[in-house]
């Protein structure tokens, strides 16, 4: 009986009293629980079951800031400015020649927005240089400038070319309409899109 | 400013004002469906249950009508009578109600999303789970192993003892021809084999087994084709229809789905021996199960070379050896067209080989479940006996609770004649397609031809295919009605877990399309600018979310609470967007520092806009791609199943 609460009266103050074996037992019965501890956490991290991202809950994409000016295309858009402020109707040619001079130059961001500027201005042949940019037909993939083919950018600036009187633009729209048809016909969800611009009899 | 001027410019002012008051007022004398809960724009929709009644009263719901199941209606109000929940409902949502449904037999369908299946052929066939938990267990410990295993048997038609309770149809239909309906009422992320995918909970009524809609749901049409000598250009007509039509079956398929036939009748060989027979069959439906059987046989009909008896000839004859001469046993849907510029012999016409009349006919005709039609060609030359003509045909070709099948051919144009048989030709091969899928039916408008009639006539095909693939599920189900059921799938397959074996479509009404479209086609204007003259674009975005919300104060309250910048921050679409499975490039895309961005991205995120906007435009002004749930002509409540990528 005194034993017993001995042994009791040991355990209740930490096991100062405890004798070498009873120790050593503990010890190793410590390391194993630690042990099956182990295995049990460290099982899911040899295997981990990653959880699925509710849709709502996945982060904003962000895009990089430009690293430059030139990136930015500032200097296009100094010039546009500047031609906007003019008194009378925007030089829009010259707003084209400026975008050849940038393309010439490397300069891709001023040269888009330039052409942009004068195709949205309703000027042919930047309407008919900014589709062929993004003519799957005809893409150059110049850095910077419409790397990759667009056909719907493609056929809005034919269309507007066309509509602004550039005579090469039609045989252009009937080339990206073959092309779509053969896209479509692969399988391609853009491509058959598109098709429907030319089934839209308001469109054409 | 003169005093007249200033007179003019305020009547002018008081006048738009006047019209302005006007139009709002009209506008609020219209009803609208019920809001969704937190929602300014979106209306309550629920789906029909099969066996659903509709009462014109709730405190009445013994008079009450069996409404299609899977129909689909805009909730207007809700009450309890008698301890029961009731909701009043309409097929549109202007306002006009149809009746009042025990909320018991609706199904809320908020989203409005679908299941589009993709092309077997490219894909492992979809399997469909009585229980959630059966599927998730697989996901969760990605066990391919047994769902290949399931698909086989499933595939095999063993489905004893399996979580399985049907699979996708074998043979592909593509829900933008051939509309169907497997509404999603919830949906869940999961990994599929480590790739996002979705698990969706469906309902359906029983998917057929392709194998015995082949063997049971066919079609079977004979024509029963006036051979006199007036008829070679509609001969010849019908047999480059029936060329292109087994083209185009044998094409996608069906050959075993569908059959023709061909019953010539001339007139009485008694009085004009030289026409050689009363009624001739060149193909009968078994000869016509094969398409090369079927045409060499219909080059041998020739027209007579001699002259009848008057203008009427045996057309009741050709019509009663169609109907009693072809075995039409193995043919579920059954037609029979007649084409013919001629009256037919009455009843008591003493040349009249079949003593019958049209309404005799009509009953025969019916006893068999045979829909008779009517291509009668108002030739010029049997002008006097137009109205004669017509009237019997109109009797014939009458089904109950349908109308007559009748479609005249005005001078007798051969073009029309081969237009509208085109039609017709290509609405039932979509009709067997659609069966042949497995789907539910759903009756789709007419498209728009500019020919009135023909659209009627195909509304009434229409309705008479629907009609005969209800009765075929209810007859399939064996209990009256085919039960829906609540299934499980998945939207990935384990083996091939980056592809889709099925895509998840939005229900759009062309009234929202229309809108997202304008919201969208603003935005991409201020966006375009904004590429030009960067520094304001935020601003003007800003500007722009508050004048077209609905909500103002929603938009506003939006930006501060989220505190992000992206187009779905401000509140543009978020009425449509919230909640969908699917998270939008272009909406959530950070535009803080914008005027940063390197013009090349400015103009990718332009470009992405810019296509949605040509894209809704497109879809919009393309009528031919909307489908009436209600079978009525295209309107603002037509709908289009839009693939969630095609979403803004």
């Amino acid at each position: 009986m005194a034993r017993q609460m001995s042994t009791i009266n040991g355990y209740s103050r930490c096991g100062g009293q405890l004798s070498p074996p009873a120790l050593i037992g503990i010890v190793i019965v410590a390391v194993i629980i630690l042990a099956v501890i182990y295995l049990v956490v460290s099982e899911p991290e040899t295997e981990p079951v990653p959880e699925p991202v509710p849709e709502s809950e996945r982060p904003l994409e962000s895009v990089a800031p430009a690293e430059s000016a030139k990136e930015r295309g500032d200097t296009a858009r100094e010039i546009i400015d500047e031609l906007r402020s003019r008194e009378g109707s925007i030089d829009y040619a010259a707003a084209y020649d400026r975008a050849q001079q940038f393309r010439t130059e490397a300069r891709s961001a001023d040269a888009l927005l330039m052409y942009f500027f004068a195709a949205r201005g309703g000027y042919a042949p930047a309407a008919f240089d900014l589709a062929a940019l993004y003519d799957p037909n005809h893409h150059s993939g110049d850095p910077g400038l419409a790397e990759e083919p667009d056909a719907f950018q493609a056929y809005r600036w034919y269309r507007a070319a066309r509509d602004a009187g550039h005579e090469a633009a039609e045989e252009r729209i009937a080339a990206l309409r073959t092309w779509a048809e053969d896209a479509a016909g692969a399988g391609d969800a853009e491509a058959e899109r598109l098709l429907l611009q030319w089934e839209n009899p308001s469109e054409e | 400013m003169s005093h007249e001027r200033m007179t003019a410019r305020t009547a002018a002012v008081l006048s738009m004002m006047a019209a302005v008051l006007c139009f709002a007022s009209a506008e609020a004398q219209v009803t609208r469906p019920l809001l969704q809960d937190g929602k300014a724009a979106l209306y309550q929709r629920v789906i029909a249950v099969p066996g659903a009644r509709l009462a014109e009263d709730a405190t009445n719901p013994a008079d009450s009508r069996i409404v299609p199941p899977f129909s689909t209606y805009y909730v207007y109000a809700r009450d309890t009578v008698g301890g029961d929940q009731w909701l009043q409902v309409g097929t549109d949502s202007n306002g006009a109600t149809d009746g009042w449904m025990p909320a018991d037999q609706a199904v809320d369908w908020k989203q409005t999303l679908t299941v589009a299946f993709r092309d077997p052929a490219q894909h492992d066939r979809v399997l469909l789970f009585s229980e959630r938990d059966a599927l998730k267990k697989l996901l969760d410990e990605n066990d391919a192993a047994t769902y290949r295993r399931l698909r086989e048997q499933a595939a095999a038609g063993d489905m004893e003892d399996s979580p399985v309770i049907a699979i996708q149809p074998e043979h592909n239909v593509d829900i933008r021809r051939d509309f169907y309906l497997v509404p999603i009422l919830s949906h869940e992320d999961v990994l599929v084999s480590g790739q996002q995918g979705r698990l969706l909970r469906v309902a359906t009524v029983p998917l057929q087994d392709s194998a015995e809609i082949a063997r049971t749901f066919r079609t079977g049409l004979v024509f029963v084709i006036d051979s006199t000598i007036s008829m070679r250009p509609y001969i010849d007509a019908t047999r480059a229809v029936m060329q292109r039509v087994y083209r185009s079956i044998e094409a996608a398929e069906l050959s075993e789905r569908a059959s023709f036939g061909l019953v010539a009748f001339r007139d009485s060989t008694d009085a004009v021996p030289g026409l050689e027979y009363v009624t001739r069959t060149f193909a009968s439906l078994d000869d016509g199960s094969s398409g090369e059987e079927f045409l060499t046989r219909i080059e041998a009909v020739e027209p007579s070379t001699v002259s009848s008896q008057g203008f009427n000839e045996d057309a009741y004859a050709g019509v009663e050896a169609a109907i009693r001469s072809i075995d039409w046993s193995g043919y579920y849907a059954r037609y029979v067209i007649v084409i013919t510029d001629a009256g037919p012999r009455a009843r008591d016409d003493s040349l009249s080989s079949t003593g019958l009349d049209a309404a005799s006919l009509s009953r025969l005709a019916a006893d068999k479940d045979i829909a008779i039609g009517v291509f009668h060609l108002k030739t010029p030359a049997g002008a006097d006996n137009h109205d004669y003509a017509e009237s019997e045909y109109r009797r014939l070709s009458a089904v109950s609770g349908i109308g007559e099948f009748y479609y005249p051919v005005p001078t007798g144009d051969v073009d029309r004649f081969e237009t509208a048989l085109t039609a017709l030709t290509e609405q039932l091969t979509a009709q067997v397609r659609a069966a042949a899928s497995g789907q539910p039916p759903v009756q789709r408008a007419s498209s728009s031809t500019g020919d009135t009639q023909l659209e009627a006539f195909q509304d009434k095909v229409s309705r008479l295919g629907y009609g005969l693939r209800m009765r075929y599920l209810q007859e399939q189900s064996g209990e009256g009605v085919p039960s829906l059921f609540n299934a499980w799938v998945v939207d990935r397959d384990f083996d091939e877990p980056s592809v889709r074996d099925l895509d998840v479509r939005a229900l759009l009404t062309r009234d929202q399309l229309s809108d997202l479209h304008e919201v969208l086609r603003q935005v991409l204007i201020t966006a375009e600018e904004g590429a030009l003259a960067p520094d304001d674009f935020l601003d003007e975005l800003q500007s722009l979310a508050a004048t077209i919300s609905r909500d103002p104060q929603a938009a506003r309250t939006a930006t501060r609470a989220m505190g992000g910048q992206s187009l779905a921050d401000l509140g543009y679409m978020r009425e449509y967007l919230d909640g969908l499975p699917y998270r939008s490039e272009v909406m959530n895309l950070d535009l803080s520092i914008w005027e940063q961005w390197p013009a090349q991205r400015q103009f990718e995120f332009i470009n992405q806009l810019d296509g949605k906007v040509a894209y809704y435009r497109a879809l919009h002004d393309n009528v031919d791609l909307w489908v009436s749930l209600d079978g009525g002509p295209v309107d603002g409540d037509s709908v289009y199943p839009l693939l969630l990528e095609a979403l803004p």
